[in-house]
């Protein structure tokens, strides 16, 4: 799929904190008005979220966590996807370049 | 020159001002007056409160924006906080410039001084304090005769204070807090029991003053704050210090300054038709905390201490939802249930 040749790579205008396994995100505000929430990845999110480091592709991504999780390649690709998406909507994440 | 050095959070902020009627009316004002600290020799950082206008500063790169409200900006190697008049459009009332280490700034009010009693009495303000404050709290007060003459600059010197103590000090404070990694300014009641510290955590109308009064009036509870306090966390131990933005319960507040209370438990409120406990996990107990308090969103490295703090206070401290009702029953539900 196109989507798994992109890199994404952290926004600098975030900050996060690994507490119990999870992973706490705070988008950095610059009105009132853009305040809403604080994020929380689970574990299998903050992996994802760990190997999103502007170097590999999603699809590298993937196959890491294929050989890291007993989860099946189709699961892990529908989750990133899903947490790709919404990590673009709070602007957690950038689009680098496609390989 | 005047002085007046305020204490919060064992942090301490000298404020120097041509003016005795602000430094009196930083005196009079009583939430305030509790924190004002006689010790000469120390300081945190100093602001030079200048009255006339404001100067041009540089170019400024916006930092965050509160709505219509006050502005952080940087310039180059300081910040600054400015703030509109709010019956004047497009107009700067106030700016803040402080050097980017906290230690030291100047505060431009675009008003005339309020009062010039030196020139006006020939001879400088004499100190003179009533009440029951043990120790002299200011370096210099404003003359008897001052206190109960109304005019007009006098009404313009307050109006100052109140943009400081409420706008300026309270936004400054929150951003020294964190780039300080003190700890955090929250919305919260305290409540002691017992010897034992309680925070009723809730934002505006949630019920805060009313668990205090309660509290208060039902046991002979000691009231520290019925809205605000700074949490910290020293030596893994989470702490509260009192801060002088008071709810509704101002003549109720054992206000002070002066020492950390170590927080027992935290309630986090709301209004209910019958009285409710849980007892809610760290995890959902961190961004309760940090949704209550005053973090600092702009700041990237002070957003991140403010989820230490949070997590930190969750990881240590007993955390509940607790649904009330508005009325003593609540004394003795949480008796009950938690033994207090």
């Amino acid at each position: 799929m196109k989507d798994f040749k992109k890199v994404y790579e952290k926004s600098n205008d975030i900050a996060s904190r690994e507490i119990d396994n999870e992973l706490f995100l705070l988008p950095i505000y610059k009105t009132t008005d853009d305040i809403s929430k604080m994020y929380i990845l689970n574990e299998t999110a903050m992996a994802m979220w760990t190997l999103m480091d502007g170097e590999r592709t999603l699809q590298e991504i993937v196959d890491k966590l294929c050989t890291d999780y007993h989860v099946s390649r189709k699961t892990i690709e529908k989750e990133l996807q899903e947490l790709v998406k919404d990590l673009r909507s709070i602007n957690a994440i950038q689009e680098k370049s496609s390989r | 020159m005047f002085n007046f050095r305020i204490r919060i959070a064992d942090k301490i902020m000298r404020f120097k001002t041509n003016s005795s009627l602000l430094a009196y009316n930083a005196s009079k004002a009583k939430e305030f007056r509790h924190f004002l600290y006689s010790e000469k020799k120390r300081q945190d950082c100093t602001f030079d409160i200048k009255y006339g206008g404001i100067p041009e500063l540089g170019e400024k790169e916006l930092l965050f924006r509160i709505g219509e409200g006050w502005s952080l900006s940087k310039c180059a190697d300081k910040i600054l906080f400015e703030y509109p008049d709010r019956n004047i459009p497009n107009r700067t009332a106030m700016i803040a410039e402080i050097k980017s280490d906290m230690t030291e700034g100047k505060i431009y009010v675009n008003a005339e001084s309020p009062s010039q009693d030196k020139e006006e009495t020939g001879r400088p303000p004499v100190l003179k304090m009533t009440g029951n404050h043990p120790a002299p709290i200011l370096a210099q007060s404003v003359p008897k005769h001052r206190l109960s003459r109304k005019r007009t600059p006098q009404k313009r010197g307050q109006e100052v204070m109140i943009e400081i103590k409420a706008n300026f000090f309270q936004a400054f404070f929150v951003e020294y807090l964190a780039r300080q990694r003190v700890g955090l300014l929250a919305h919260c009641a305290s409540v002691q029991h017992r010897n034992k510290l309680y925070l009723f955590m809730g934002k505006k109308e949630t019920g805060k003053s009313t668990i205090a009064h309660i509290w208060h009036d039902a046991v002979g509870a000691t009231v520290f704050n019925d809205d605000r306090g700074v949490i910290a966390v020293k030596n893994r131990t989470p702490y509260f210090y009192n801060a002088p933005w008071v709810g509704t319960l101002v003549d109720k507040c054992d206000l002070h300054s002066g020492y950390p209370l170590k927080i027992e438990k935290i309630f986090f409120i709301y209004q209910s038709p019958e009285n409710a406990l849980r007892k809610i996990s760290r995890q959902e107990a961190i961004p309760k905390i940090f949704r209550n308090s005053f973090p600092v969103f702009w700041n990237k490295n002070a957003a991140q201490f403010a989820l230490g703090i949070c997590s930190q206070i969750a990881h240590t401290t007993p955390c509940y939802d607790f649904g009330f009702v508005n009325n003593e029953s609540i004394v003795t539900f949480l008796k009950r249930k938690l033994d207090l």
